[in-house]
């Protein structure tokens, strides 16, 4: 078969979903999103219409609707970018077009797809973690565990880099926060509360 | 006198010393890719409360000048750039690096930035009253055209895709939405939650899509520091300073780009990152020999350095004359004004003309000493970029998190920070302009009630936005700057066409 009748150039196979698809996802999610907002408005705006000249839903009406007109154009695009297997006709910005194109621009934009989703997901969790944990024991212990867990998460394995760092942190934000700007810090409740008062 | 005054305030001890800790801090946050000096000017804000607005607002200050200024030390030398703007130096830097030639390079960025940081300030000096006195015959209807004049900017001059832009920024001024309404006190999008009646405050926002998107964009890409060796930074000179030739060859283009750069900078919505390319561009597009841009030309070092620092100096013109800021360390300081009983805008010259003053005198004095102090230790700074990641990462999160609860003591700006977060990952991850997004928060309520305070004062006429000149020409300046992509657009299509028919004239 040809490769004119293939449409596709010889090399290594694109991922199944690559970037032009992850685009074209999260142009239909945001699309969905703003139209499920925009057709319930009345769930998510309280309050008396016809008071007064504008009503409290005709500014994020209008603000729902040009999201949901750029997200179908970026849809569109997207799924002509990826027919195409090329950019889309976007009309880029005016300091693109002054900037010299002809450029080595290597390294300067590095992307890489080792990155990986679930690692990304636990790193935010690590974080969701610390703030839900933080209201619940106070800030000192949430932030010694958090700070070693978030070491060990990032790759960090030297022992003493993983014992002095944390207690670093959370006496250098105490004594800043406490001491210097009088600041104060959560205490969680309980038994956490009680010991908190001994510090800070 | 009046600047002199300010000036004499910052060089009071304890004004001083805060400037030179701001100075600091800019330069190893702006150093390290990951790290932005909006990200370090966020974390301050709890220190404002101690301190009080006019300190707090010196010390960023220095930390704002001076991370513009080493965001783009790293890229020089290694081809990879502390923040987005530093690309654009990047582009002639690291040949000159790669030739032998950092020392040149560096000494150029840097005294290129200063000189940008003064003209800048000069302009911003001798444009502000001018502004003034326009400021004060502003009512609604200009604000919500301003509000449009800022989104649109940011919208056109944006890096990339313009519907990316346009969704970004209503999607910022929607956030802005949430909570009370300021004119009819109905509850919008508050989901049932009870704290977040009182709205989305924008700087545990900001905390969130800059520190904690960027720590993660940087974590989940790898381009974080550290991987850089004491024998790499053992070839950047001890001490970079300019010669007298190259600073001959740069002169004109320094004042060129200062120029673009604090025009750039007073829109609202356009940032440095724009000034730096379209300074980078324009001098490319006004040389007369072409063939030395992106092989190691040292005219493409300054112009961006110039550009940028500039446009932080302009910056200010919006925020000091009409209290809208101009980008997102604006927006910041913005915050602490507010946090402080202050507003900005023209009753600010009247009710405490010494803070503007001040703001003079240290965007001054920083130009002066990040000269100074980058000069002499640009070695040292670049041994930040041997300390791992892991580290500064772990740190900047606590930071983070213990920044934006201790704004305002409220849990709910630690959960609004990381939600903040994880949007901004994804909005980086495919290229939404996070400026468009946090501008269109900042000017949110701005816009909304200039608009509904436009129409109720003109009870129900829509033509008050049409017939007021100052409206009219703010939205006229908005629709050309929308334009304009599509302008250029054309013009290549054009330039593209006019090639080819030549090729197959000579074919």
């Amino acid at each position: 078969m040809s490769e004119q009748h293939t449409g596709r150039t010889a090399g290594p196979r694109a991922p199944r979903f690559g970037r032009a698809e992850q685009e074209i996802l999260t142009a239909v999610v945001l699309l969905l999103g703003s139209l499920y907002l925009r057709l319930n408005m009345g769930d998510f705006v309280t309050g008396r219409r016809g008071a007064g000249y504008v009503d409290p839903d005709f500014w994020p009406g209008w603000l729902l609707n040009v999201i949901i007109v750029s997200s179908a154009i970026y849809a569109l695009q997207a799924w002509r970018k990826r027919s195409a297997g090329s950019d889309p006709s976007d009309v880029a910005s005016v300091a693109e077009r002054l900037a010299p194109q002809d450029t080595d621009s290597e390294g300067l934009h590095k992307v890489t797809v080792s990155g990986s989703i679930p690692r990304l997901v636990l790193g935010f969790a690590l974080l969701w973690g610390y703030i839900y944990s933080m209201t619940r024991v106070g800030f000192i212990p949430s932030t010694f565990v958090f700070s070693l867990l978030f070491l060990r998460f990032v790759g960090e394995r030297r022992a003493a880099v993983l014992a002095a760092v944390p207690v670093t942190i959370v006496f250098a934000i105490l004594g800043v926060f406490t001491r210097l700007l009088v600041v104060p810090l959560p205490r969680g409740s309980g038994f956490f509360l009680e010991i908190s008062t001994f510090f800070y | 006198m009046e600047v002199l005054s300010g000036i004499a305030t910052v060089l009071q001890p304890s004004n001083f010393l805060l400037l030179m800790i701001g100075v600091f801090i800019g330069l190893v946050f702006g150093t390290i890719p990951g790290l932005s000096g909006v990200t370090a000017v966020a974390l301050l804000v709890p220190f404002s409360y101690v301190l009080g607005a006019e300190p707090a607002i010196i010390m960023m200050i220095g930390v704002y000048l001076a991370a513009t200024t080493a965001g783009s030390l790293a890229g020089s030398l290694f081809n990879m750039p502390g923040d987005v703007m530093g690309a654009a130096t990047a582009r002639d830097g690291y040949p000159l690096t790669q030739q032998g030639q950092a020392g040149r390079a560096l000494s150029i960025d840097i005294t290129a930035s200063a000189v940008g940081g003064f003209i800048g300030t000069v302009l911003l000096i001798l444009i502000a009253p001018q502004f003034l006195r326009i400021a004060l015959n502003f009512g609604p209807p200009e604000f919500f055209a301003l509000a449009v004049l800022g989104m649109t900017s940011v919208a056109a001059l944006a890096m990339g895709s313009l519907s990316k832009a346009f969704i970004a920024g209503a999607a910022g001024l929607l956030l802005a939405t949430v909570g009370l309404d300021p004119v009819s006190g109905a509850l919008r999008f508050t989901m049932g939650v009870q704290q977040l009646q009182g709205g989305i405050d924008f700087i545990p926002a900001i905390i969130g899509f800059f520190a904690v998107a960027e720590i993660f964009h940087a974590l989940y890409h790898g381009t974080g520091s550290g991987g850089y060796s004491k024998e790499d930074i053992k070839k950047v000179p001890r001490f970079a300073i300019p010669s007298r030739a190259d600073l001959n060859t740069v002169k004109w283009t320094m004042l060129r780009s200062s120029l673009i750069g604090n025009f750039i900078g007073m829109l609202p919505g356009a940032g440095s990152t724009i000034a730096a390319f379209l300074g980078y561009g324009t001098e490319v597009q006004v040389a007369r020999d072409k063939s030395r841009f992106g092989k190691g030309d040292i005219r493409g070092v300054a112009a961006p350095e110039s550009a940028n620092n500039a446009a932080a100096a302009g910056s200010f013109v919006p925020l000091l004359t009409l209290g809208i800021p101009g980008g997102a360390v604006t927006a910041i300081m913005l915050g602490v004004f507010v946090l402080n009983g202050l507003r900005p805008g023209p009753l600010l010259f009247r009710d405490a003309p010494q803070i503007a003053n001040s703001i003079f005198g240290a965007l001054l004095v920083a130009s002066l000493a990040v000269l100074i102090i980058g000069l002499t230790t640009v070695r040292l700074l670049l041994r930040l970029l041997t300390i791992p990641f892991e580290i500064f990462s772990t740190m900047v999160l606590v930071f983070a998190v213990i920044g934006a609860f201790a704004i305002f003591n409220r849990p709910i700006d630690m959960w609004i920070m990381l939600a903040c977060g994880i949007v901004g990952f994804f909005a980086k991850q495919f290229d939404f302009p996070l400026s468009a997004l946090v501008l269109g928060l900042v000017l949110g309520k701005i816009a909304e009630v200039g608009l509904v305070n436009g129409i109720g004062v003109s009870r129900g006429d829509w033509n008050v936005f049409f017939s007021r000149p100052y409206t009219v020409g703010t939205l006229v300046v908005a629709v050309a700057l929308g334009l304009l992509p599509t302008f250029y657009a054309w013009l290549n299509r054009r330039r593209d066409r006019k090639g080819i028919i030549a090729e197959l004239m000579e074919g």
